[in-house]
C-alpha cells in the first residue's frame, strides 16, 4: 500500500512534469514548425497561408525538398549570406574572446587608478541598448573610413563590453595564490593568462564564445547601417527580406539560421553552465 | 567516456555539415552560371526620350502697380484709358478725399487734445506717463490714416508702363480694397500661367521646357520658355506652373495660349524580358539591367525598381525612375521569371 506521502510526491511529480512539458513545447513550438514547414512545397504553404485563412500544419502532405534545394544548389546568394554572417560572427567572437581576457584579467587582478570608475563606466555602457551608441559609431567609422566594410561590423563588436565584464567576474574568482606561485617561477603577465588563467577558466572564456556568438548571429541593425552593400548581409538581415511569395525558402534559410547556433550550443553546452556558475553571475 | 563519444560526434557531424556547405557553395556557383538566362539584344545604349502634356495657360502680369486704397473713394475724374503708356509721376486719377480729410481733421484734434492736456501743470508721473502713451497711439493713428487715401485726392504713377485696368468712373464710388487703376510697369515680367492636376504635374520639374502657341496675325507663332516656378495647390490638387515670357511677344493679360511641356533625359535602352514588364504593366514595378562587374566578369544586373510606366507602345515602354528617364525594349520571347538581385548574361556591348 503507498503511503499518501508518496502517492503526493508522484502527483507533485506528474504535475510539475506536464507544466515543464507544456513549456518546452511553447519554447520549442516556432523552431520545430520552421524545420517542418521547411518541407512543403511552394504550392502547400500558398494553399496553407496565403489565403485569407491561415492553417498551420506541421506535416506536410507531400515532403519535398524543392526549397533544399533551390537554397542550397539552384541559387548561390543564399549560401552567401550564410558565410557573411559565419564571417562576421566568428570574426567578432574570435576577436571578443582575446579583447575580453585581457581586458577581464586586468578589471580582475590589477589595480589601479579610477579602476572603479571605468569598472561602472562599462557596467553602464553595457547597459546602454544597440540603437544608442548606434549613431556615435557610425559618426566615427564614417571619419575613418570604414563605412562600408566588413570592419564597420567587425570592429564594435570585437570591443563590446559584456566580454569584458563576463571575463572579469569569471577572473575575479581565480586563487591569488596560483598566480603568485606561477610569478615566482618567473613567468610574465601574459604568460600566467595564457597558461595559467584562461586554462583555468576555460569554461568561463567558451561561456563567453557561445553568448557572443549567439549575440552577433543575430545582429540587424549594424550590417544595415553600416554596410551598404546589399551583398556584404548576414543571413539575418536576407530573412527579413524575403517576401511572402518566397515562404518556403524563408523556412529553409531559417532552418540553416538554426544549424550553426545549434552545433555551437551542443559541443558548449557544458561548458555554458559551468561558466555562468563560475562567473558569480547569480 | 560516453562525454567524449558523444563530443566526438559533435565534432564529425559539424565538420560534415561545413564540408557540405562547401561542397554546396561552389556548386551552387556553377550550377547558377549554367542556368543563367542568355538574353539576345543590340548594343545596349543611350539616347534621348522626350514626355509632353498638352494644355491651356493664360498670360498674366504679378507685379503690377495696383492702385487701391483701405477706405471707399468716390471718383471724381480718370485720366487714362486701359491700354494708355503713362510715365512715372503722371496724373492718373482724381478722387474725393473730403470724408478722409474731415477725419484726419478729428485725428489730428485728439492729438492736439492729448497734447495739451500734457503740457498741463500738476500732473503725476503717472498721469504724464499715461497721457505720453495715449499721444503716440493719436499720432500713430493720424500716420496710418493717412496713408490710406492718397493726399490731394491725385492719383499719381509710381512707375512707368502701361494701363491695364480702369476700375472706377467719374461719379461712382470704388469699395475699400478695389482697384481704381492696374497699371504693368515697363519692367515687370509676364508670366504664362498653366496647371496640370495630380500625376500628370508631378512629372514635370522646374527647368521643363515650355511650348507656347498662340495666333498671331491669323498666323500661329510658337515660342519657347522653361517653367520657372512651381507651386501647388492643395485645394484643386493641381500642380500651377509659371514660365516666363517674352514682352516682344505681346500677349496681352489674359490671353489664353496653347501650352505644351516638354522633357527631355537621356535613356538607356536595354532588354527586359516580356514576361518581366507584364508584371509591372500596371505602373508598380519593372525590372530594369544594370552594368556589373560580377564575380563570372562583365554581367548585367536585373533589378527592381519601382518606377512609373509613363509611356507604353507595343515594343517599347518609357518608365520613370526617380529623376531618371529609362527605356525598356521589350523581347519578342520570353525565359523563366526573374527576381531582384539576378543576374542575366547579355550579349552586347555597352557603348
Amino acid at each position: 500500500m503507498k503511503s499518501p506521502v508518496m502517492v503526493r510526491k508522484k502527483i507533485s511529480h506528474a504535475v510539475i512534469y506536464l507544466v515543464l512539458t507544456l513549456v518546452a513545447v511553447v519554447a520549442l513550438f516556432p523552431a520545430l514548425f520552421t524545420v517542418a514547414n521547411s518541407f512543403f512545397s511552394e504550392a502547400e504553404i500558398l494553399k496553407s497561408y496565403g489565403g485569407t485563412e491561415v492553417q498551420f500544419r506541421i506535416l506536410p502532405e507531400a515532403a519535398t525538398l524543392q526549397g533544399y534545394a533551390e537554397v542550397f544548389l539552384l541559387s548561390p546568394k543564399y549560401l552567401q549570406k550564410f558565410w557573411n554572417s559565419i564571417l562576421l560572427s566568428g570574426s567578432i567572437v574570435a576577436g571578443q574572446v582575446i579583447v575580453s581576457c585581457l581586458g577581464g584579467y586586468g578589471f580582475a587582478k590589477f589595480r589601479f587608478p579610477l579602476k572603479n570608475v571605468f569598472f561602472y563606466l562599462l557596467v553602464i555602457l553595457m547597459l546602454l541598448p544597440i540603437q544608442v551608441t548606434l549613431v556615435s559609431n557610425y559618426i566615427v567609422l564614417d571619419a575613418i573610413g570604414l563605412i562600408g566594410s566588413y570592419w564597420s561590423v567587425i570592429l564594435p563588436g570585437v570591443f563590446a563590453t559584456f566580454g569584458v565584464f563576463l571575463m572579469a567576474q569569471i577572473f575575479s574568482g581565480l586563487p591569488n595564490d596560483m598566480l603568485e606561485a606561477a610569478k615566482l617561477d618567473g613567468a610574465n603577465q601574459l604568460r600566467i593568462l595564457l597558461r595559467v588563467v584562461i586554462p583555468s577558466r576555460k569554461m568561463g572564456v567558451a561561456s563567453l564564445v557561445i553568448l557572443s556568438f549567439i549575440d552577433n548571429w543575430n545582429m540587424v541593425e549594424q550590417p544595415l547601417v553600416f554596410l551598404k552593400d546589399s551583398s556584404m548581409h548576414p543571413l539575418s538581415i536576407f530573412l527579413s527580406y524575403i517576401n511572402s511569395g518566397q515562404l518556403g525558402i524563408a523556412f529553409v534559410c531559417g532552418v540553416l539560421a538554426i544549424l550553426p547556433v545549434l552545433l555551437l550550443y551542443l559541443f558548449l553546452k557544458d561548458a555554458l553552465v559551468q561558466g555562468i556558475e563560475n562567473s558569480n553571475l547569480k | 567516456m560516453e562525454r567524449k563519444k558523444t563530443k566526438k560526434w559533435l565534432i564529425g557531424v559539424s565538420v560534415g555539415i561545413v564540408v557540405i556547405l562547401l561542397l554546396c557553395t561552389f556548386l551552387s556557383r556553377s550550377i547558377y552560371s549554367l542556368r543563367l538566362q542568355t538574353v539576345e539584344t543590340s548594343a545596349v545604349r543611350t539616347g534621348e526620350l522626350t514626355i509632353s502634356s498638352r494644355t491651356q495657360g493664360e498670360a498674366v502680369y504679378l507685379d503690377k502697380d495696383l492702385y487701391s486704397f483701405p477706405v471707399p473713394l468716390p471718383v471724381l475724374e480718370v485720366l487714362v484709358t486701359e491700354g494708355a503708356m503713362v510715365k512715372e509721376g503722371a496724373l492718373l486719377a482724381r478722387v474725393d478725399i473730403t470724408e478722409c480729410t474731415l477725419q484726419l481733421k478729428q485725428l489730428n484734434l485728439a492729438v492736439t487734445q492729448v497734447r495739451n492736456q500734457l503740457n498741463a501743470e500738476g500732473l503725476t508721473a503717472a498721469d504724464r506717463s499715461a497721457l505720453q502713451t495715449q499721444l503716440e497711439i493719436a499720432q500713430e493713428e493720424v500716420a496710418l490714416y493717412q496713408k490710406q487715401f492718397p493726399a490731394n485726392g491725385e492719383i499719381v504713377a509710381a512707375s512707368s508702363g502701361v494701363v491695364s485696368y480702369v476700375g472706377g468712373s467719374e461719379g461712382q464710388s470704388v469699395t475699400a480694397g478695389e482697384s481704381i487703376i492696374e497699371v504693368i510697369p515697363d519692367n515687370a515680367k509676364q508670366y504664362i500661367v498653366f496647371s496640370l492636376y495630380g500625376e500628370e504635374g508631378e512629372k514635370y520639374p522646374l527647368g521643363s521646357s515650355v511650348n507656347i502657341s498662340f495666333v498671331e496675325e491669323s498666323k500661329t507663332v510658337t515660342k519657347q520658355a522653361v517653367v520657372n516656378r512651381v507651386q501647388y495647390n492643395v485645394e484643386q490638387k493641381a500642380y500651377v506652373f509659371y514660365t516666363e515670357a517674352d514682352r516682344e511677344w505681346n500677349l496681352l493679360e489674359g490671353r489664353t495660349v496653347d501650352i505644351t511641356v516638354v522633357l527631355s533625359s537621356d535613356y538607356y535602352q536595354i532588354i527586359v524580358p516580356l514576361s518581366a514588364l507584364s508584371e509591372g504593366a500596371d505602373g508598380s514595378g519593372i525590372f530594369v539591367a544594370e552594368a556589373y562587374s560580377g564575380l563570372f566578369g562583365e554581367e548585367y544586373r536585373v533589378k527592381f525598381y519601382d518606377v512609373t510606366v509613363l509611356a507604353q507602345n507595343e515594343i517599347s515602354a518609357a518608365v520613370e525612375m526617380k529623376d531618371t528617364f529609362w527605356a525598356t525594349t521589350v523581347v519578342s520571347y520570353t525565359t523563366g521569371p526573374i527576381y531582384d538581385g539576378d543576374t542575366v548574361k547579355v550579349t552586347g556591348v555597352l557603348s
